[in-house]
């Protein structure tokens, strides 16, 4: 690459990067992931870079693509579930919260496909045609795979409506979310 | 029961939790390593439909490619004193001012890789200890973090969004004294949390930890206080991923001293002393393997120069103290490998520096580019 598209590139990743790590975020549920998954495409997107007319379209796709790929290999590797814990905001003991904390889980325990069409439908607001075009799949596909995903979702999270276990819902009366051993005072000078 | 609203709020709450990174440079760099990957795997094929055997070693390559060691190419960063301990007080470089400010409080321990924060440690009641992340330019909110145990010190991660803090298990000068650390605390600076988090080292101890990207860390071993034994990466989750040992006597501080060799692109600096001089290498963690020599330096006997920061270059900056001076102070300065000289440090230094922080000026402005060396 020469030096002024190099330029450019780099230019097209600084504007585009924010966008394709949230959605990267949200497909993965770790910010390291989401880093090397848009990574992945900015990397693909570089290698075409002079033939591509829309590259930021491309780099979705490759995002999205990557993503179920990698899903296999990501489950084997590290998972920081603690980094999930740790993000608790003040006053996180509302219903809102702790609605979004079993949306969360039950997230995790989608598989890549119908994660990634939750994401495209109600994160992206993309059409059920879009998606599919995207995804390279039929739209009924999408639409079944949304609809299968939204059950899924329902019935994990009524499961942990059920009397909380340690493992499935914080305890309501702790409010610092830093491990047994640790305190953050968060004090101000 | 739940709502679509209620998954689309979810969603964006989950997604605005994504923290912007960097990502180009490493992106066209992972570009061209791509594409060296192509032309060899190309080439293999068409060996091996040329009907020639092709060695093994060939194949390695697309593992191994490139050496040990590669030195950056273009122009140098510039480099400044961050913070620095005189006469019982510490100053820290306000990076507006292009000044250096004396604050109160613990011993400075880091300084942020923007310059705009810096951290300080305190012992409470010896029982456990306050890091302070405070603004280097004096105006702004301090966060005070309690960890349980001694904390002794605290590295921020290259993109400044984590803190890393080694902590001794017990606040006692005996167990100080005996080994170094098997808990760690992880500090996200942007929100403002920490988690404590044990690293396990079987029957090894750390001794120093610091970050080898943004996501690794990598822990510097010990059976025996101060005896460095090899180096472990951990993940952020605490998890070893490897653990390889460090060639013996590849250690650029003294005996009996702690040594924290400085670290870059995961790579790490070491030295051996060949009889008279000393040879810089650099040491990769990931594979246990030592580079070529970067070159040497011979120091006059009184004198004593320890790396303090490096670049991946044949520049390395030391700490260099005279060892027949009544106060034992530093000076930093440039040592260029490749002549075995030591630059020239422009004028403006802090002086009777008993403590020296040194990081990258990238956050100084014009105003403060006169220290920069």
């Amino acid at each position: 690459m020469d030096p002024n598209s190099e330029a450019e590139f780099l230019r097209f990743v600084a504007n585009s990067s924010p966008a394709l790590l949230r959605a990267a975020y949200a497909l993965t549920g770790q910010q390291q992931a989401a880093e090397d998954l848009v990574q992945t495409a900015f990397e693909r997107v570089a290698l075409r870079w002079r033939g591509l007319a829309e590259p930021y379209a491309y780099a979705r796709r490759i995002m999205y693509h990557e993503h179920i790929s990698w899903w296999r290999r990501l489950r084997r590797r590290e998972v920081p579930v603690a980094q999930h814990d740790d993000k608790a905001a003040p006053g996180d003991l509302s219903g809102d919260v702790a609605l979004r904390d079993d949306l969360r889980v039950a997230l995790d325990r989608l598989g890549p496909r119908q994660r990634a069409v939750l994401v495209l439908r109600y994160l992206e607001d993309r059409s059920v045609g879009e998606v599919a075009e995207l995804l390279g799949c039929s739209p009924g596909t999408v639409r079944s795979q949304a609809s299968r995903a939204l059950l899924r979702l329902r019935d994990l999270t009524i499961s942990s409506d059920a009397p909380p276990t340690a493992a499935t819902r914080p305890d309501p009366g702790r409010t610092d979310p830093a491990p047994a051993g640790t305190a953050k005072t968060g004090v101000e000078r | 029961m739940i709502e679509i609203d209620d998954l689309r709020r979810s969603l964006e709450s989950f997604a605005d939790q994504a923290r912007p990174a960097e990502l180009g440079p490493a992106a066209l760099n992972g570009a061209r390593r791509r594409r060296r990957r192509q032309r060899i795997s190309v080439t293999v094929v068409l060996l091996l439909l040329a009907g020639i055997l092709v060695p093994i070693t060939v194949l390695n390559l697309r593992h191994d490619a490139g050496p040990v060691v590669d030195l950056p190419a273009g122009p140098m960063r510039p480099h400044v004193v961050t913070a620095y301990a005189a006469g019982q007080k510490w100053y820290v470089i306000d990076p507006t001012a292009g000044r250096y400010r004396q604050v109160d409080g613990g011993s400075v321990v880091s300084v942020s890789p923007n310059l705009q924060l810096y951290t300080d440690l305190a012992t409470v009641n010896g029982s456990s200890s306050v890091l302070r992340i405070a603004p280097t330019s004096g105006t702004g909110p301090n966060t005070f973090l309690t960890v349980a145990g001694w904390a002794v010190g605290a590295a921020w991660s290259p993109d400044g969004s984590w803190l890393v803090v080694p902590v001794l298990e017990a606040p006692d000068e005996a167990i100080k004294a005996e080994h170094g650390f098997t808990d760690i605390v992880l500090v996200d600076v942007l929100n403002g949390t920490m988690r404590r988090q044990r690293v396990d080292l079987d029957d090894r101890y750390g001794s120093w930890v610091q970050w080898a990207d943004n996501s690794t860390l990598a822990v510097g071993t010990e059976r025996r206080r101060y005896v460095g034994d090899g180096v472990a990466m951990v993940s952020r989750a605490g998890k070893v991923l490897s653990w390889h040992a460090l060639p013996a006597a590849q250690s650029c501080a003294p005996d009996g001293l702690p040594a924290m060799p400085p670290i870059h692109d995961g790579k790490l600096l070491t030295c051996t002393n060949n009889g008279s001089a000393t040879e810089y290498h650099a040491f990769d963690p990931r594979r246990g393997t030592t580079g070529p020599a970067l070159g040497q330096m011979l120091l006059p006997s009184n004198v004593r120069g320890i790396p303090v920061l490096w670049d991946g270059d044949d520049r390395p900056v030391l700490s260099v103290t005279d060892l027949r001076s009544q106060d034992a102070s530093y000076t930093v300065r440039v040592a260029r490998l490749a002549t075995g000289t030591l630059e020239d440090v422009p004028k403006g230094q802090p002086g009777a520096m008993i403590q020296v922080l040194v990081g990258s000026s990238d956050g100084l402005s014009a105003a403060g580019r006169k220290i920069t060396f």
